[in-house]
């Protein structure tokens, strides 16, 4: 079988699985046995030891998964994907031209910035209220806050977009 | 006794007070919001009543409507948990009024109590230290830049009607005062509708120790030794341990003297826990009373041997207190670790939705606080505590590795959750060792440059993510055996030959 690359929490990783029961995980070649337990527990036993996994959320090619007591987010490509997801990266511009959506429902209190400010990384943009906490949200790019989608004192739903940043 | 119990709150606290109400043979009667219909809590109690919609301000804080609903039901008393109504005076006058017992102090007391600026006069004048600062509330931000340049920066904006952390703002300099005073405000009104604030000196690098202490109405009153809940990220606690392994006996004393005292000042009865923070010379300051239960309960329970809730109940139905204070011992070291449903990795943001799976830890001395299991709603409309685990053992060390190895046991898919944090901050040396502050969470874990706190990464455990990964997204998905089920129907099918 051919080989897949695994980001683990960013880190890459080849795996490759070789007949029914070995795997090679960056050249290290190790037996498994897999089962389910059911559709968000399953076991994994390499060589003599067995883990429990959760399988915390799945989406397309990302997997976040909880096994004793670590969280991990992973991300899966064929050869074919990544070469594909490399060409794509160089062909774009270096800055970001993005939306940035709420990341939990809640209700927008205040803003702090004005459309066509120049915003850096990291700056704050406006107060979500959610479970009676004010949450500051932040600008993950550097750079002009072309357009702010949202209101004061309106409610807003997980991931509906709060401003754009170009 | 009390024959029925009404209790006016939800989540782990209800299924908490419900198991106490069994446990002595009392009727419990469960209030659930359109949301909680099917939460474990209406489902554990005897009886359960629908009060409202999902939001608090319909349901877990309509007054009016749980005062009625104890009269129409015959209930003989209410017990509010923490958090909703427990400390809300007003509400406890009109439980008073109505001939139904409140499970908790009297409203007068925790009226005292409840502004804070009034408690800090009280405890003043009772010989209980408290943080220097204003004891008058602040009612403009001229007001504020004035008393907070007298008082010295920095300094800390509080909520007087305050607790749990909203409404507290930590100020460096006068330029970040101004949005620090509005923000201030505008969650101290939100939380507690009033946005009263009063200003304090910030103790800088203190530790978070409590005292709980709990007294009859015949006039005995009982500490049961002290908690440590230093780890701590905006005010809010995550881990919290007793006894505190930084005090030594003649600082106990000192410091369980000073929390039976205030207790007294405000003629206090049933459980309570007064909160100090204490500097690196062991000198200690009040910071504010809390006229409940609190969450961190567990932990005293474990190490004094006493069940708070029942002795709550007991109170309230006019008993004495079942023990004295010469019958108490400190049995051991417990931690309590507070999982949250919430992103560590985006900034401890709140995560909304189902809890698809759900597995327990257990062994000895694990206990779980919950209010959720397989298929419960995380939703906006409350607070992210999902459940408590609390460990106990005879050293600290060995309570610490307990908790590290309860939270590896613990699966939960669904939802996101602090677990991951909570383990980190059990391997952390400075945790480790008990020299930390309250600022533990922010120097050594938010601050740009903190590595210190991560821990060696589990080649292992990154293998079985990567292969778990490859297998379930790009291999065999939709073959993975599953485990014993076909076995089970060639069982069940036996059955009938």
């Amino acid at each position: 079988m051919s080989e897949v690359y695994v980001t683990v929490n960013g880190k890459e990783k080849v795996v490759e699985f070789v007949n029914g029961d070995k795997v090679i995980v960056d050249g290290k070649e190790l037996s498994y046995d897999f089962s389910k337990e059911n559709e968000f527990h399953y076991f994994l036993r390499i060589n003599k030891k067995t883990f429990d996994i959760t399988k915390v959320a799945k989406d397309k090619n990302k997997i976040a998964i909880l096994t004793e007591g670590n969280y991990f987010e992973c991300n899966v490509q064929t050869k074919l994907e990544k070469n594909a997801e490399t060409i794509l990266a160089h062909s774009e511009k270096s800055h970001h031209k993005e939306d940035v959506v709420s990341p939990m429902p809640g209700m927008v209190l205040k803003i702090q910035k004005k459309e066509n400010e120049e915003i850096a990384i990291g700056e704050p943009v406006l107060i979500l209220e959610a479970m009676k906490m004010e949450n500051e949200v932040t600008s993950p790019y550097s750079g002009l806050l072309k357009k702010i989608y949202v209101q004061e004192n309106t409610a807003v739903e997980k991931g509906s977009k709060l401003f754009r940043i170009e | 006794m009390f024959k029925k119990i009404l209790i006016a709150n939800r989540g782990e606290i209800a299924v908490r007070i419900i198991r106490a109400c069994k446990e002595l043979g009392i009727c419990s009667a469960a209030i659930y919001s359109e949301i909680d219909r099917y939460s474990l809590h209406a489902r554990l109690a005897d009886e359960s009543y629908f009060i409202g919609g999902s939001l608090p301000a319909e349901s877990y804080l309509n007054q009016n409507k749980i005062i009625a609903l104890a009269a129409e039901i015959n209930a003989d008393a209410i017990h509010p948990g923490y958090g909703f109504l427990s400390e809300n005076a007003s509400f406890i006058k009109k439980v008073e009024e109505s001939g139904v017992a409140f499970i908790g102090p009297s409203s007068h007391s925790v009226e005292l109590m409840g502004s804070k600026t009034a408690a800090r006069t009280l405890m003043k004048k009772n010989g209980v230290p408290i943080v220097p600062g204003t004891t008058e509330k602040i009612g403009s931000l001229s007001e504020a830049k004035k008393n907070a340049s007298e008082i010295g920066y920095p300094v800390l904006l509080k909520a007087s009607a305050g607790g749990g952390g909203k409404g507290m703002k930590r100020v460096f300099s006068e330029s970040e005062l101004e949005a620090a005073f509005s923000s201030a405000q505008r969650e101290a009104l939100k939380a507690f509708g009033d946005d009263s604030i009063y200003i304090e000196k910030l103790v800088e690098h203190p530790k978070h120790i409590e005292v709980q202490i709990i007294a009859d109405t015949f006039g005995n009153y009982c500490h049961l030794f002290e908690r440590e809940c230093s780890v701590q990220r905006r005010h809010q606690k995550i881990i919290e341990e007793a006894p505190s392994s930084f005090i030594d006996e003649e600082t106990r004393r000192r410091l369980t003297t000073a929390a039976i005292n205030a207790a007294k000042a405000c003629n206090y009865h049933n459980a309570g826990t007064i909160e100090f923070l204490v500097d690196k010379n062991k000198d200690f300051y009040f910071l504010e009373m809390n006229t409940r239960l609190q969450v961190e309960h567990p932990v005293t329970e474990f190490i004094s041997g006493i069940d708070l809730v029942k002795e709550q109940i007991k109170i309230a139905s006019g008993e004495p207190l079942s023990f004295a204070q010469n019958d108490l011992r400190i049995l051991g070291h417990a931690i309590e670790c507070r999982v949250y449903a919430e992103d560590p990795e985006n900034n401890f943001l709140p995560v909304t939705g189902t809890i698809a799976y759900h597995r327990l830890p257990s062994g000895p001395n694990i206990r779980i606080d919950r209010g959720i299991e397989t298929n419960s709603e995380i939703s906006r409309f409350y607070d992210p505590l999902l459940s408590k685990i609390s460990v106990m053992e005879k050293q600290r060390s060995a309570a610490i590795k307990r908790m590290d190895i309860a939270l590896n046991d613990y699966l939960i898919a669904g939802i996101k959750t602090n677990i991951t944090f909570l383990k980190r901050i059990l391997q952390n040396k400075k945790f480790q060792s008990g020299e930390y502050s309250i600022n533990l969470i922010e120097e050594d874990f938010l601050s740009t440059g903190a590595e210190i706190s991560i821990p060696e990464p589990r080649e292992d455990l990154e293998d079985v993510a990567a292969i778990f990964s490859a297998y379930v997204i790009k291999t065999l998905g939709a073959h993975i055996p599953t485990n014993g089920k076909s076995e089970t129907s060639k069982w069940m099918d036996q059955l009938y030959e």
